[in-house]
């Protein structure tokens, strides 16, 4: 896998998170959201336009903190670190061996391909960069910290903790 | 929901209507004297123009005809100089009409284009059915819940976090932009993102997206099309001619800087005109669109929790594209608030009006008409008909939230007294030079104008708003009724108006010149004082009485209220009317036949036989007659005024046209042949001919000077009369004031329905007769200098 954006497996991973964290945004608004997300990554964090008012507008005057996409930005900076990692070591890191990682509830059939295992050091790394975007799509630091632990304390490490 | 103003004969018209009516003047008013201006900074056509006028003004004939002061002689030349000066001037209107037609179609496209603008800059969704089931379902339901017959093209802006919604559209396709904020509020606050919904809904049931995405077109559109061109050329007047020779010396502000701030100070005014214009409508709109919502989404709605969320703008954005939270607030809570117009819809119409009149007006009137009278009086009737019907909206628009109410001084006083400030202060700009601009004539002069104006305003009000409360206070009123009454407050304001601006145009216009001396008798004090105030000649009265308008004007002002109270109760209760009217007639009559006989007592019989070297004793006899004639018809309407009871306003109006019909039948049938047979100036006519001066055509002409110049009289007796009876009853009379629909005018008029019916109908009859009578008259008064 390259470290191109994988739309379909970064939908899939955040998806499961959305419904988490944001359950009014999950189904038909996330197949939404992640099409203008893909369409236009930075068109989200374009905020001055978000507050422009026009004729006849009315609403809140807060903004909603969008989770989606703020996860789908995460997960996908979190794919695009462990394919470039595992480049750098010579390996190759497949679609399927990362939804093994990434996997929520009951553990998924075991593939033929190689399972991934990371470091302790590299979870962490892991857990920063969700917290990271997170916090720079405008999520609540609490909020930030419960979605980072919630991505990096799915997968197991190396030594099997 | 409708609003107090939405029930009654026909729907009131809305606030943004009036606001949106008074964007299209201010606009049209703004834009037509801009571009006036910007024709003289034209190089080529600036030129062009002066020469023209210089090789016109040139003409021969013109001077020798000025010099002998010879009428005829003078017409001939000034139709000539029209004819002379027509195609640069043509030219000159063609360039302001290409333009106003340009800045009107750049604001049609900017309104067709806003759906897909909108759509494409904010890269919107389709929701369907399909894909978003349980959202669209929500929002179709909540389309049905506020009654509109198809459900708009829902569209989720997904890059908005913001927790709102818009709606826009053309009418045959509406759209109502969901924010994703606002689905995320769906879910966590179901109540809140049903009011915010409810609310865009209520813009498309309020019919509200087309006048204000217009009105923003037409703000970008005046914006690029006239203050644009007009700034640029006012920096760089040979931007043209040689765009990169910039001078100076050239600059207008270094050339006359006063005359320039004038000038810019004037576009600024009038550019914040139309701007305020254009957010006054966005702003009623909102408050519109809470009230409805609210209604619809009943008890349990959640929009006032979302407004009092709403911050409160700064004061600079006081007057900006939406109202303050608590002004909505207060809408919500009483709707009856939406109901009243503001003290800007009648100021800013009158600054339209002002600046029409003071500048783009004239230019048009010259044009058309070679006589300048003529076209002052033209751009009169054209401006003034529809201030009159503004005017005559918004004081249907403020009735109707509570037509038994006593009527508010706002009402009657505030709206027209505001119209003619405006007026005066859209008079005072210009954007040409200083020197041409704001009065007209002087400060004295112009203060006695607007005087008359704002008293002719205020008792045209007065009577709209006695007429609108005669009507919606009525259970079943007919629909025809209050379209009615605008359409007569437009022509009565429309004619006066005419008039008033040709009289205001010359510096003693309202002066009143007082009768000449008698022929004989001039040391009699009280004859001499008789002659003086009888034959005095009051500038403007000539055009109304040698008007076919006048009495019919002022009949329809007592006849459509009448007729809209036809075969309903409660009737109108004319008798006051009738008795005053009789009563009145008959002291006249009983006046003019003893009035030969007291005459040959106090008057020396060579003062009667007097008809040389000054004012002739028939005529004085005449003038006095019709004096009294007119002093009965201002009492029979005093009477009327001071009385207790609705409907003062229109009844006046009636007394005043059956009493004058009464009065100049009596001048007319028995003042002139009783003072014939007696013969009161000794000249002992042959009795055969005592009826030779008894024809309709005097008839006419003495009908109309005998209600022109009672008007005259009772207006301060009105005012007076009506104050101390207002004070009167207010602080002694036992009983409540009777108010329109109450129980006090319930009962059966005293005066038999089919025996008043006959009456006003032979009245209406007789003035349609008599008016008739005057055209020929008011032809050569009004038109024969102009068609020949």
């Amino acid at each position: 896998m390259s470290a191109d954006l994988d739309e379909k497996l970064v939908r899939e991973l955040a998806e499961p998170l959305v419904a988490e964290f944001s359950p009014a945004e999950q189904g038909d608004l996330f197949l939404v959201l992640s099409d203008a997300y893909f369409a236009d990554p930075h068109g989200f964090t374009r905020r001055d336009r978000d507050k422009a008012i026009g004729p006849l507008a009315f609403g809140l005057p807060e903004l909603t903190v969008l989770l989606t996409p703020v996860l789908l930005a995460a997960m996908n900076e979190t794919v695009r670190y462990l394919v470039e990692s595992a480049a750098a070591q010579g390996t190759r890191v497949t679609a399927a061996a990362l939804r093994r990682l990434f996997r929520r509830g009951p553990a998924g059939r075991p593939g033929p391909e190689p399972e991934l295992v990371l470091t302790a050091e590299q979870w962490s790394q892991v857990r920063q960069i969700v917290q990271r975007v997170a916090l720079k799509g405008g999520v609540p630091a609490d909020q930030a910290e419960l979605i980072a632990a919630a991505v990096a304390g799915q997968g197991r490490t190396r030594d099997g903790s | 929901m409708p609003t107090a103003a939405d029930r009654g004969p026909g729907t009131a018209p809305t606030a943004s209507l009036l606001r949106f009516l008074l964007l299209i003047a201010a606009v049209v008013a703004t834009s037509g004297l801009a571009l006036i201006s910007i024709y003289l900074l034209l190089p080529d056509r600036a030129a062009r123009l002066s020469r023209t006028i210089d090789a016109c003004l040139a003409d021969p004939g013109r001077q020798s005809a000025l010099a002998a002061a010879d009428v005829d002689r003078i017409n001939a030349a000034s139709r000539r100089l029209q004819a002379c000066t027509n195609p640069v001037m043509l030219d000159w209107a063609a360039f302001v009409g290409v333009g106003l037609v340009l800045l009107f179609g750049a604001a049609t496209a900017v309104y067709l284009t806003h759906p897909w603008w909108i759509v494409r800059r904010r890269r919107l969704r389709r929701l369907t059915a399909d894909r978003q089931s349980s959202l669209v379902g929500d929002l179709d339901r909540l389309s049905r819940q506020t009654g509109l017959p198809r459900t708009p093209d829902w569209r989720l802006a997904p890059y908005a976090a913001t927790a709102g919604g818009q709606a826009f559209g053309l009418p045959w396709h509406r759209y109502v932009q969901i924010d994703a904020g606002l689905v995320v509020l769906r879910a966590t606050r179901p109540a809140e993102f049903r009011a915010v919904v409810l609310h865009e809904l209520a813009h498309l049931r309020n019919r509200d997206v087309d006048k204000t995405y217009f009105a923003v077109g037409i703000w970008r559109a005046f914006a690029v099309v006239v203050l644009l061109p007009y700034l640029v050329l006012m920096l760089h007047p040979r931007l043209l001619a040689a765009p990169l020779d910039w001078r100076w010396d050239e600059f207008p502000f270094a050339v006359d800087p006063v005359r320039d701030a004038h000038r810019l100070g004037s576009l600024a005014a009038l550019t914040a005109m139309v701007y305020l214009t254009r957010n006054a409508i966005l702003r009623v709109r909102e408050t519109h669109a809470d009230a409805t919502s609210a209604a619809v989404d009943g008890a349990g709605s959640a929009l006032s929790t979302v407004l009092g969320r709403l911050p409160a703008p700064p004061a600079w954005r006081r007057w900006g594209t939406h109202p303050h939270p608590q002004r909505r607030l207060d809408a919500v809570r009483d709707p009856g608030l939406l109901s009243t117009a503001g003290f800007w819809e009648p100021a800013g119409v009158g600054i339209a009006a002002g600046v029409v009149c003071a500048n783009v007006g004239l230019l048009a009137g010259t044009i058309i008409l070679v006589d300048s009278g003529l076209a002052v009086s033209a751009v009169g009737l054209v401006v003034g008909g529809p201030a009159a019907g503004l005017l005559a909206a918004a004081i249907w628009r403020t009735t109707a939230r509570d037509p038994a109410a006593t009527p508010s001084w706002r009402t009657w006083l505030l709206y027209p007294v505001a119209m003619v400030g405006g007026y005066l202060a859209g008079s005072l700009l210009n954007l040409r030079e200083a020197a041409a601009s704001g009065l007209s004539t002087g400060l004295s002069s112009s203060l006695v104008s607007t005087s008359v104006l704002a008293i002719g305003a205020v008792f045209l009000a007065v009577w709209a708003t006695s007429a609108t409360r005669g009507v919606l206070g009525r259970p079943d009123p007919p629909r025809w009724a209050m379209p009615a009454i605008v359409a007569i407050t437009v022509l009565v304001g429309a004619v006066w108006f005419a008039v008033w601006l040709r009289a205001a145009q010359l510096e003693a216009g309202f002066a009143d010149g007082w009768g000449g001396p008698p022929a004989a008798g001039a040391q009699i004090g009280w004859y001499a004082w008789t002659t003086a105030i009888t034959g005095a000649d009051y500038g403007p009265m000539n055009l109304l009485v040698f008007n076919p308008f006048t009495l019919p004007g002022l009949m329809l002002m007592w006849l459509v209220p009448v007729l809209a109270g036809l075969g309903r109760r409660p009737r109108y209760p004319l008798s006051p009317a009738f008795i005053c009217a009789a009563t009145c007639g008959t002291g006249l009559a009983v006046a003019v036949a003893a009035l030969p006989f007291a005459t040959r007592r106090v008057l020396p019989g060579w003062v009667r036989a007097a008809d040389d070297g000054g004012v002739p004793f028939v005529t004085v006899y005449d003038n006095a007659t019709l004096a009294l004639a007119s002093v009965a018809v201002a009492v029979a309407m005093t009477a009327v005024a001071t009385r207790r009871g609705p409907h003062r306003p229109v009844l006046v109006v009636l007394t005043a046209c059956l009493t004058t019909v009464v009065a100049a039948a009596v001048v007319t049938y028995v003042a002139g042949p009783v003072a014939c047979y007696a013969d009161v100036a000794g000249t002992s006519p042959p009795n055969s001919s005592c009826l030779d001066g008894a024809t309709v055509r005097r008839l006419s002409t003495r009908a109309h000077w005998i209600m022109l110049q009672a008007v005259l009289v009772a207006v301060p007796a009105l005012v007076t009369g009506s104050a101390v009876a207002a004070l009167h009853r207010r602080y002694r009379a036992r009983r409540p004031p009777e108010t329109a629909g109450e129980p006090a005018i319930a009962g059966p008029a005293r005066t038999p329905v089919p025996a008043a019916g006959v009456v006003l109908g032979l009245l209406a009859a007789a003035i349609v007769f008599l008016s008739a009578l005057i055209v020929p008259t008011a032809y050569r008064v009004w038109l024969e200098l102009a068609l020949g």
